[in-house]
C-alpha cells in the first residue's frame, strides 16, 4: 500500500516540481517525500523510480500524441536505437534510475535518524 | 551501518544527477536531453501549436503585424523601417536560430568550438582564408561610408538578440540541446559575415591546378585544350552588344615569369559541383499577357534547414516578397510592387594567389620589387571543445593573407602563397539588397548595384514598367591577359592588380532587340568585351539550352516559365552520346545486358526525368569515359584542372585520336575509341553489380538526390532519396547533393502573380510539420503562390502576431 502511495505521490511531485524547476529540483523533492513518508527501502526505490518513469514517459507520450510529431523516430535513429519507442525506453529507464536513487536516499536519510525504543523485550537472542 | 548506506546511496544518487547532466564524450548530457519538460520532446510542437497572440518587443515604436500565412511564411507590416527589420530579426531568430548561428561560426571558423577537434582544420582554413577579417573590414566600411544603416542593422541583431533572451530551456532549438551549447549574442558584424560566408561558397579558383598543368604540359597545348571561349560562346549579355565606353588601360608587364614550383599543395575546397544558378527574363513583346515575366533558380547545396527563408517585409513606402538569408536584412531574390530581380553566381576570377618571398624565417619582412615591406601578424585563437585552444598566427602581406605556409597544407614544402580576395576589400553588400527592397524602376536598380562587391552576381530585373535588364555586378580587376590565370610572383609589382573595372563599365543590357535576357553561369560576354575575362568553371549546356528554349518561345506564360525551370533535357547527353556511340565497336553483343543497355541508350530522348533508365546509363559510361581519358593526368599525382565536358566531347568529335587520348604511361597508343569501348565495358559490369544490388536503375534511384542537415553526421534530419529528376548542366540542375536552393516566378503585371518554392520547409526545427514540407512540392515542380498580401487580407492565415512596444 505505502508502495503504491509513494509511486503515486512520486508521479505527482515529478509532474509538478520538474515542471516548474528542473529534474535536478524534482530529484530533490523526491528525497524530502521518501524522507517525510519513510515508505521502506523497497517501496522509496521502486516507487520514486516508477514516480518519475511515468511523469517523463506520461508527459513524453502525451507531447507525442498532440502533436504528431516524428522527431523521436528521428532522435532514436541518431541514436542508434532507431525506433521512437526505443527512445522512449531510454527517457523511462533515466527517469527511473534518477527517481529511485533520489527517493530512496530520501528514505535512508530519515532511516539515519530513527531512534530504536531500546525498552522493549525481544527475549534471548 | 545506517550511515553506511545513506553516505553510499546518496554519493550514487549526487554522482547520477552530475553525470546525466553532463556530456560523456560525444554523447550530450542525458538528463535535459531527454527530460520531457525541457528536452528533445518539447520540440515536437510546430509554430503554429506555439502561437502567440501579442509579444511585447523593446525598442519598438508602434506596433508590428506579423501575419502568417498557411505554409508559415511570415508577412510583417510595419510603420518604418527601424520597426520593420526589428521584427525581422526577432521572427527569422524565433524559425532559424540555430541555423544562423552556426552558419556564422562556420563563416568566422568557430565550428571547432562546437564540436571539437574534428573541425579544426576546416577552421584554421576558413581563418587563414580571411572571411572574418573582410567581415571586420566591411563593418568598419558600413559605419564610415554608410552611417545612416548601422541604425537598421542593429535593430535586426537587437530583434533577434531579444529572442534569444526570451527563450527557456525548453523553446531552445534541438540541435543545441544534441550539441549542448547555448546561443550568443547577436551583432551587425554577424550579419555582414554571413553575407562574407556566401562569396566563400560561390567563388573558387584552379590558379593551384593550371600552374602545375601549364608546367607540365606547357601554355601551348595548354591554349589548345583551354581555350578562353568556347566555339559555341552563348554567353550572358547578347553577342551582339555594342561596347560605347574607352576601357580602363593597365600596364602589360614586357615578359612573364611565372613561379616554377612542383606545387604538391593542397588545394583549398573549390564550391560544390553543381553550385550554379539560372535567371531570366523575358520581355512583355514575347509573353501571352503582355507582360514582362521573371524566372530565378540559384542552385546551391541542398541543405536543411533550407538556406532560404521565405518572407513579406512591408512599410508604407514599399512591399517586398522572396527569399532572405536567415541572418541578413532584407529580401535577396524577390519583388516588390515595382520591380522583381533575381541573383545567379558570376564567376570571374576574383581570388589570385602570389608566391612570397620573406626575408628570413621570422617572415616580418617579404621582398616587393626592389625593397622588403613589412608583413602583419594576425593571432588567430580557435578555442576547440574539450581541448586547448589552437593559437594559429597567420602572416599578411599586402596582397592579403598567407594561406599556405610551413604550417599549413604545404606538404613540407618551403612556400608561402598569399590569396588577393576582392573579399578582403571594404564592402557593403547589405546596402545593395535594401536599396534593391524598395526599388521602382530600372535606375533604382542600377543605383542598388552600384554598392555591390562579392560574390559577383548576374543581377536580373524587370519592371511593371516593362523594363527588363541583366547586369553583372562585382568588384572586378582590370587584368591583362591570363594575369590571374596561374600562381604569380608577389616579389614582382608588375604582377598587381593596378585597377578595378568601373561599374558603368561591367558588362550590362537593358530591353535587348531578342526578347530576353538570361544568365546561367556562362561567360558573360563575347570576346569583343574590352577586358579580360576569364574563370575555369563557365557553364556551357544550360545557357545554350535556355537560350535556345526562349529564343523558341513566343506569347509565353507563367506555366511555360514554370516547365523551363523544370527542364531536364540533358544538354551534355545529347551531345556526347552520339559520339560515344559511334566509336563504341562492337554493337552486336553477345551480353544481354549490354545489348539492353545499349538499346536503351539509343532509344532516349535526352531527358533526365525521374523514371528514365537511360541518363543513369549515360551518366555512368560518361563519367567512365571521362576518366579513362584524362587518366594520364590523374597518375601525375600533383592537383591539376581537367578539360571541361564541352572541350572534351569535342574533341572525341574532331580529333578522337588525338595525342591527349594517348596515355604515354602505357605501350599502347590510345585513342577516344580505346577509351570509349573500355569504359562502356565497366559501367555494363558496374550497372549488373549495381542492379543485383539495388534493383531499379531509375534515374532519381540512382542519382539519390538528398537534402542534409547542415550537421551531416545528424542523418535523421535529412531528407534522402528524393524522387526528382535533373542533373548537373541541366537546366533543373538538381544532381545529388547540389540543386534548385529556390525557384521563383513573378509576372510583374497588374496585380503581380509570384510563384515560389524551395526544398525545405519555414521552420529550422527538424521535429516541425513546416520543417520540410516544401520537399514534395519542390521534387515535382510545384509552387507556393507568393502573391504579395495585405494587412487586412483574412484568407489563408495560418495565425497572427502583433509585436509591440514594450512599456
Amino acid at each position: 500500500m505505502k508502495f503504491i502511495a509513494f509511486l503515486v505521490l512520486s508521479f505527482v511531485v515529478v509532474l509538478l516540481v520538474n515542471g516548474a524547476t528542473s529534474y535536478i529540483g524534482a530529484m530533490i523533492a523526491l528525497a524530502l517525500l521518501g524522507a517525510l513518508m519513510h515508505p521502506g527501502s523497497f517501496a522509496a526505490f521502486f516507487g520514486g523510480g516508477f514516480g518519475m518513469a511515468l511523469a517523463w514517459t506520461s508527459l513524453a507520450l502525451f507531447l507525442k500524441f498532440s502533436t504528431g510529431s516524428d522527431l523521436p523516430e528521428k532522435m532514436g535513429e541518431l541514436f542508434g536505437v532507431n525506433s521512437a519507442m526505443a527512445i522512449l525506453l531510454i527517457t523511462a529507464v533515466i527517469g527511473f534510475v534518477l527517481g529511485a536513487f533520489s527517493g530512496l536516499s530520501g528514505h535512508l536519510f530519515w532511516k539515519m535518524f530513527r531512534k530504536k525504543p531500546k525498552n522493549i523485550y525481544r527475549g534471548n537472542l | 551501518m545506517k550511515y553506511f548506506w545513506f553516505i553510499l546511496v546518496l554519493l550514487i544518487t549526487l554522482s547520477l544527477g552530475y553525470f546525466a547532466s553532463k556530456p560523456l564524450g560525444p554523447a550530450p548530457p542525458l538528463a535535459p536531453l531527454l527530460d520531457p519538460n525541457v528536452g528533445f520532446w518539447q520540440n515536437m510542437y510546430s509554430e503554429d501549436d506555439l502561437a502567440a497572440e501579442n509579444l511585447e518587443l523593446a525598442g519598438l515604436n508602434s506596433t508590428v503585424k506579423v501575419v502568417y500565412d498557411e505554409n508559415l511564411i511570415p508577412h510583417i507590416f510595419a510603420d518604418n523601417a527601424e520597426d520593420l527589420y526589428r521584427a525581422q530579426g526577432y521572427v527569422t531568430a524565433k524559425h532559424r536560430l540555430w541555423q544562423m548561428e552556426f552558419q556564422t561560426m562556420a563563416a568566422a571558423g568557430r565550428i571547432s568550438e562546437i564540436v571539437g577537434p574534428v573541425a579544426l582544420e576546416l577552421d584554421r582554413m576558413t581563418r587563414r582564408k580571411g572571411l572574418a577579417y573582410g567581415a571586420e573590414l566591411g563593418y568598419e566600411f558600413v559605419k564610415e561610408n554608410h552611417p545612416e544603416m548601422m541604425p537598421l542593422i542593429d535593430a535586426f541583431a537587437d530583434g533577434v538578440n531579444q529572442y534569444v533572451e526570451s527563450l527557456d530551456d525548453a523553446r531552445l532549438p534541438v540541435e543545441y540541446k544534441i550539441l549542448n551549447y547555448r546561443p550568443e549574442k547577436w551583432s551587425a558584424y554577424k550579419s555582414l559575415l554571413l553575407l562574407k560566408y556566401m562569396s566563400d561558397m560561390l567563388m573558387g579558383d584552379r590558379d593551384l591546378q593550371y600552374s602545375n598543368l601549364r608546367k607540365i604540359i606547357g601554355q601551348e597545348k595548354l591554349d589548345v585544350l583551354f581555350p578562353e571561349f568556347p566555339e559555341e560562346n552563348d554567353p550572358v549579355i547578347e553577342a551582339d552588344r555594342v561596347w560605347d565606353f574607352t576601357p580602363v588601360s593597365i600596364d602589360v608587364p614586357d615578359s612573364l615569369n611565372y613561379p616554377n614550383d612542383a606545387l604538391t599543395i593542397d588545394p583549398l575546397p573549390q564550391p560544390e559541383d553543381g553550385v550554379g544558378s539560372n535567371n531570366w527574363a523575358v520581355s512583355g513583346s514575347k509573353t501571352q499577357n503582355g507582360n514582362p515575366i521573371l524566372a530565378n533558380d540559384p542552385h546551391l547545396s541542398l541543405n536543411l534547414p533550407s538556406l532560404w527563408y521565405s518572407m513579406q517585409l512591408t512599410t508604407p513606402e514599399f512591399s517586398v516578397k522572396g527569399a532572405t538569408l536567415p541572418g541578413a536584412l532584407g529580401v535577396i531574390s524577390g519583388f516588390n510592387q515595382n520591380i522583381a530581380w533575381g541573383v545567379t553566381n558570376a564567376t570571374k576570377d576574383a581570388r589570385d594567389w602570389y608566391k612570397i618571398t620573406f626575408e628570413d624565417d621570422s617572415r616580418s619582412r617579404y621582398r616587393y620589387g626592389d625593397e622588403w615591406r613589412e608583413s602583419s601578424f594576425r593571432i588567430e585563437e580557435i578555442k576547440v571543445k574539450g581541448e586547448e585552444t589552437f593559437m594559429d598566427t597567420v602572416v599578411y602581406t599586402h596582397y592579403g593573407p598567407v594561406v599556405y605556409d610551413r604550417s599549413f597544407r604545404s606538404d613540407r614544402q618551403d612556400v608561402n602563397f598569399s590569396l588577393k580576395w576582392t573579399v578582403h576589400m571594404g564592402s557593403n553588400e547589405q546596402l545593395t539588397f535594401l536599396k534593391m527592397n524598395k526599388a521602382k524602376n530600372h535606375q533604382d536598380y542600377m543605383d542598388a548595384l552600384d554598392h555591390y562587391t562579392a560574390p559577383a552576381q548576374n543581377f536580373v530585373f524587370a519592371s511593371k514598367e516593362g523594363d527588363i535588364a541583366m547586369r553583372i555586378q562585382g568588384k572586378f580587376p582590370v587584368k591583362w591577359e591570363g594575369q590571374g590565370k596561374f600562381f604569380m610572383d608577389g616579389a614582382d609589382p608588375q604582377m598587381e592588380w593596378q585597377a578595378y573595372i568601373p561599374n558603368e563599365h561591367n558588362p550590362s543590357t537593358l530591353n535587348p532587340e531578342r526578347g530576353f535576357v538570361s544568365s546561367a553561369n556562362q561567360h558573360p560576354v563575347d570576346p569583343s568585351y574590352p577586358y579580360y575575362v576569364f574563370d575555369n568553371s563557365y557553364e556551357h549546356y544550360r545557357n545554350r539550352r535556355l537560350n535556345g528554349e526562349l529564343r523558341r518561345l513566343n506569347s509565353i506564360t507563367v506555366e511555360e516559365m514554370k516547365a523551363l525551370q523544370f527542364d531536364d533535357y540533358y544538354l551534355h547527353a545529347a551531345e556526347a552520346l552520339p559520339v560515344m556511340i559511334e566509336l563504341l565497336e562492337t554493337q552486336d553483343f553477345q551480353d544481354e545486358k549490354a545489348s539492353k543497355y545499349l538499346q536503351e541508350l539509343k532509344d532516349w530522348d535526352f531527358y533526365a526525368d525521374p523514371n528514365q533508365k537511360a541518363p543513369t546509363l549515360f551518366y555512368n559510361w560518361w563519367g567512365k569515359t571521362y576518366n579513362q581519358l584524362w587518366k594520364e593526368w590523374e597518375e601525375w599525382n600533383v592537383p591539376v584542372v581537367r578539360p571541361n565536358y564541352y572541350q572534351t566531347v569535342k574533341l572525341m568529335r574532331e580529333n578522337p585520336e588525338s595525342e591527349f587520348f594517348d596515355n604515354k604511361m602505357t605501350d599502347e597508343v590510345e585513342t577516344a575509341k580505346i577509351h570509349v569501348n573500355k569504359a562502356f565495358q565497366e559501367m555494363v559490369a558496374d550497372m549488373k553489380e549495381w542492379e543485383n544490388e539495388e534493383g531499379d536503375y531509375a534515374w532519381a534511384n540512382y542519382k539519390r538526390t538528398s537534402i542534409q542537415h547542415l550537421v551531416p553526421q545528424f542523418e535523421s534530419f535529412s531528407v534522402k532519396n528524393v524522387y526528382t529528376g535533373g542533373g548537373s548542366g541541366i537546366l533543373n540542375a538538381t544532381s545529388s547533393r547540389a540543386g534548385a536552393s529556390w525557384r521563383m516566378v513573378v509576372e510583374l503585371g497588374e496585380p503581380i502573380k509570384a510563384f515560389g518554392v524551395y526544398p525545405g520547409g519555414q521552420s529550422g526545427n527538424p521535429g516541425s510539420k513546416y520543417y520540410d514540407n516544401f520537399i514534395s512540392k519542390w521534387a515535382n515542380g510545384e509552387y507556393l503562390n507568393f502573391d504579395l498580401r495585405e494587412s487586412n487580407q483574412t484568407e489563408n492565415i495560418l495565425f497572427e502576431t502583433n509585436l509591440t512596444p514594450k512599456q
